[in-house]
């Protein structure tokens, strides 16, 4: 359900709230979500069920298709990035979204997609508006630009369900089944 | 002998379509259940089959007999790509095609536990999807399937209300991306489908 009206990112309040919200989400730097991920360039891409473990600087990203494509689990961290279940041997590069694009042909901005798939706005500019709920519907940054198509408004602060990232000709998307926070 | 063997040839036997109900748990490392869906599955030799979850989440999953189509609705994306070889070593085709089952894995019995009798498949593929799948067998015929990925996650699936040669919807095992759905993935030609390389 996308919200219905939607407003710019200009109105003082709305800006005060997502401030509220980031200087509250912000320091908990252990958290973990189980989602379905889909990911493309517009031509070709993977999908899976997407488990993320955020530790710190540290996380795990296991993305598992079985059935239908490739399992494999990224470790990354301020001192490189480990790929394993892609080959026999862990793969590995000092940067963990290289090591992805290069080894799966996925283009994830993981270092920023750790604040936007949570409704944070990542470092640097970004330009904000938001639903009638008062929640952000889009966040733009870094050229890419993120819908936030559902929330989970059941818990304090608030955190995205369905979050639609995109920047010609990549697209991320991912629906987030469970929420892990201290 | 009523060994798994046995067993699974008495299932397959004059086996055309068939269709059942499934619970699938994925477990990560250390053993926790990580995922855990249902919902059902329509398979028919040789090369078709239809795996639609439907809790917690929609998914469905169909393979025509040249491609395999994944589509969640609620990411709004069709995901195509060619029937190749390596869906012929997904435990899900063997149990489409069981007349493949030698030519393709090395087959051994496992003895019983947890109320069934037990046939371990390990890929005779270069590098297999998975390590080995391992079929359970029990009083209601083929009620397990286990298999264990490249990650070393096991993945047990629980199937129940299996109808044998049932009469599926004409669609069954079609798919046809709907509207405004964002399709990727490699849709060759029928004239140039051939096996995926790794």
């Amino acid at each position: 359900c996308a919200p219905v009206a939607v407003r710019r990112g200009g109105d003082a309040e709305l800006l005060a709230a997502q401030a509220a919200r980031e200087r509250a989400l912000a320091p908990l730097d252990r958290w973990s979500l189980t989602a379905r991920i889909v990911v493309s360039n517009g031509k070709d891409g993977g999908s899976g069920t997407l488990e993320w473990m955020q530790d710190g600087a540290e996380y795990t990203f296991v993305v598992r298709a079985p059935v239908t494509g490739k399992s494999f689990r990224l470790q990354g961290g301020p001192d490189g990035a480990v790929l394993e279940g892609l080959d026999t041997q862990p793969l590995r590069d000092a940067d963990a979204e290289r090591l992805l694009a290069r080894e799966l042909g996925w283009h994830v901005p993981l270092a920023e997609l750790a604040a936007w798939v949570r409704g944070l706005r990542a470092q640097g500019p970004a330009e904000l508006a938001f639903g009638a709920d008062g929640l952000p519907s889009t966040l733009e940054q870094d050229g890419w630009r993120v819908e936030y198509r559902d929330w989970y408004t059941d818990r304090q602060p608030p955190l995205p369900q369905k979050v639609f990232a995109e920047r010609a000709p990549y697209r991320v998307r991912v629906a987030i089944e469970r929420w892990q926070l201290p | 002998a009523d060994g798994a063997r046995a067993r699974l040839d008495a299932f397959a036997k004059g086996l055309g379509a068939v269709s059942a109900h499934f619970a699938q748990t994925v477990y990560d490392v250390n053993g926790q259940p990580a995922d855990r869906t249902e919902g059902t599955l329509a398979l028919s030799a040789p090369r078709q089959f239809r795996w639609e979850t439907t809790t917690p989440y929609k998914q469905l999953i169909v393979a025509d007999g040249m491609h395999v189509w994944i589509y969640d609705p609620e990411l709004e994306q069709v995901t195509v790509r060619n029937q190749g070889v390596e869906e012929s070593h997904s435990p899900l085709t063997v149990l489409t095609d069981l007349s493949q089952l030698d030519r393709e894995f090395k087959v051994s019995e496992q003895g019983s536990r947890d109320g069934c009798v037990w046939l371990r498949l390990k890929s005779t593929a270069k590098d297999p999807q998975f390590e080995y799948a391992d079929l359970g067998f029990g009083p209601a015929g083929l009620e397990r399937m286990d298999f264990k990925d490249t990650l070393g996650n096991r993945t047990e699936i629980r199937f129940s209300a299996w109808q044998r040669n049932p009469k599926l919807p004409a669609g069954t095992f079609r798919f046809t991306p709907p509207k405004g759905a964002d399709v990727i993935g490699d849709i060759t030609p029928e004239a140039e489908v051939h096996p995926l390389g790794h």
